[in-house]
């Protein structure tokens, strides 16, 4: 009996996670290093709040990830399976929840719903009536080449694996997700939480850049009132810009269709609930699973590399290289409508929507409190979400 | 514009002869990327301006047809004013009292019949409210 009941425990002590951490350190103080790394980001979203909707479920799926022996996911039936595809039947009779979380991200079916929200919650008005903004937008995404090349040229990743690195740049998570879960799905688990990171740090990573690349004088320049935009054009701008894209690069087409659907959807004022569900309920469903999922790819064994180090360095390259495409940009936009452009506009164009608009308008009221570059920031914001969305589709079309 | 198509297309070509897209050169991706980037925003840009001058002349014809139709409609108002006798509010009257009188009147209407206002103008010799008040407290004391 006492026999029976000391197996029994010493069972369950050696079952347990901390006897797998402990009793083997040399091999696992990896996962230690994870659950510490999961706390840090937690705190960041708790106290800091940093991109808290997004960062607590990543950092909580970290955690779990990293739980010795919870098996939460099964990596091993979605990336290097025989086929080159996800091993259905193992997810099916084997998997469990986070196994069938990650299934969405995968097969890539979150993006594209993350962005049917986002469209419900933009307004591209402020792009209508000033559409030279959408260069900025493409100035911004120079970053996405930089970091490309570098990945590829200097540091020996794979094209598809330099290209899904790159995408950082755009700033925008869900469009980094849906690239590398395409074209480099081993490299999710960093990717997202360097683009996530960065996207957080936007009000830190910017300011020396903008201010280093502009005169206190351009920085204090006030810009014209924009043109109202009327319903009809706001209704039009959706359609045409699918049509135009889609048709152009096919492959942006998850992401620009479902970005168009659920704008069209705000705009034409017909489908009020549907456009409220859309914008609520289940973006904010799909963005706990994406969190959840996304997270759970973070094991130490994956995650703690040199690759990992290379992503986030690169990361922060594509970064400051787009806010710097777009401050330049604007400058020479500047010089060419003689003074009419405040060119820390430009820095809004890489994406991170609104929280890149809002650092232009703080840096501009630093030299003039009664500039109200807000607005005028929006254009190339919003433009950027777009250029990014077309940058993702001519990777996936060269790359994939 | 025509060469960048020619380059790109020679590019893509290049990449597609590489085993299936696997190993595009870095220069390729880079230029063509970037390029392509440019250009379909560049493309938005030119659509949206388009759409913004035709919305922007609509907008114009509108307003200049609304203007003319306006300077008749106030022509004709003037003239029903006269005839029909509409509310004349002494300058100075702020729409607020106006507001409130009509307000109060209207109440009246279900019970006592209906009432017209012709004018609103204050009382001429009338006393301030501020005066009224310390008249009736001294008619009260006494």
């Amino acid at each position: 009996m006492l026999s029976a009941l000391k197996d029994t425990v010493l069972s369950i002590i050696q079952n347990s996670g901390f006897f797998a951490i402990f009793g083997n350190f040399i091999e696992n103080w990896g996962f230690l290093v994870m659950i510490i790394v999961a706390c840090v980001l937690l705190y960041l979203a708790i106290v800091k709040k940093f991109e808290p909707l997004l960062l607590l479920p990543i950092a909580f799926g970290m955690l779990l990830a990293n739980l010795p022996g919870g098996g939460i996911i099964h990596m091993e039936y979605f990336v290097g399976t025989a086929t080159g595809h996800p091993d259905f039947m193992n997810i099916l009779y084997n998997g469990g929840l986070a196994d069938m979380l990650y299934l969405g991200v995968k097969l890539g079916i979150y993006p594209p719903l993350i962005f049917l929200g986002i469209g419900t919650m933009t307004d591209f008005a402020p792009l209508i009536s000033n559409p030279k903004s959408l260069i900025l937008g493409a100035a911004a995404q120079l970053g996405i080449f930089v970091a490309y090349a570098g990945a590829n040229g200097l540091l020996g990743f794979t094209p598809q694996q330099a290209g899904a690195i790159g995408i950082i740049g755009g700033a925008d998570g869900p469009t980094a997700i849906y690239v590398t879960s395409i074209l480099a799905p081993e490299l999710l688990g960093p990717i997202a939480v360097a683009a996530y990171s960065y996207m957080a740090l936007v009000p830190i990573i910017q300011p020396p850049i903008m201010k280093l690349l502009t005169t206190k004088k351009e920085r204090a320049i006030v810009m014209k009132q924009l043109r109202p935009v009327s319903k009809t054009e706001k209704i039009i701008f959706p359609i045409v810009v699918t049509l135009l894209v889609c048709l152009i690069l096919p492959d942006a087409t998850p992401l620009v269709g479902m970005l168009m659907l659920g704008n069209l959807m705000k705009e034409s004022g017909v489908v009020e609930r549907i456009n409220k569900t859309a914008g609520n309920e289940l973006m904010n469903i799909i963005t706990i699973f994406l969190g959840i999922s996304v997270g759970c790819t973070t094991s130490a064994n994956t995650f703690l590399t040199l690759q990992t180090v290379f992503i986030i360095v690169l990361g922060l390259i594509a970064f400051a290289v787009g806010t710097a495409g777009g401050v330049l940009f604007g400058k020479i936009m500047c010089w060419a409508t003689h003074g009419q452009i405040n060119p820390l506009i430009g820095s809004a164009g890489v994406s991170a929507v609104p929280m890149a608009a809002r650092v232009s308008q703080k840096v501009g009221q630093e030299e003039n409190p009664t500039n109200f570059l807000l607005m005028h920031a929006m254009g190339p914001n919003v433009a950027g979400v777009i250029g990014s969305a077309v940058a993702a589709g001519i990777l996936i079309n060269i790359l994939g | 514009m025509a060469n960048f198509l020619r380059f790109a297309a020679a590019a893509a070509v290049r990449t597609a002869a590489l085993d299936g897209k696997a190993n595009p050169d870095i220069g390729v991706v880079v230029l063509t990327g970037f390029g392509l980037v440019l250009v379909v925003l560049l493309v938005m840009i030119l659509v949206l301006m388009i759409e913004g001058k035709i919305f922007s002349s609509i907008d114009q014809k509108k307003k200049n047809k609304n203007s003319s139709s306006s300077s008749d409609a106030s022509g004709k108002a003037n003239v029903q004013k006269a005839a029909g006798g509409a509310v004349a509010v002494e300058a100075g009257i702020s729409q607020e009292v106006v507001a409130a009188i009509m307000a109060a009147i209207s109440c009246m209407d279900t019970a006592a019949g209906r009432f017209e206002i012709r004018a609103i103008t204050r009382a001429k010799g009338s006393r301030g409210a501020w005066n009224m008040a310390g008249s009736l407290d001294n008619e009260n004391k006494n």
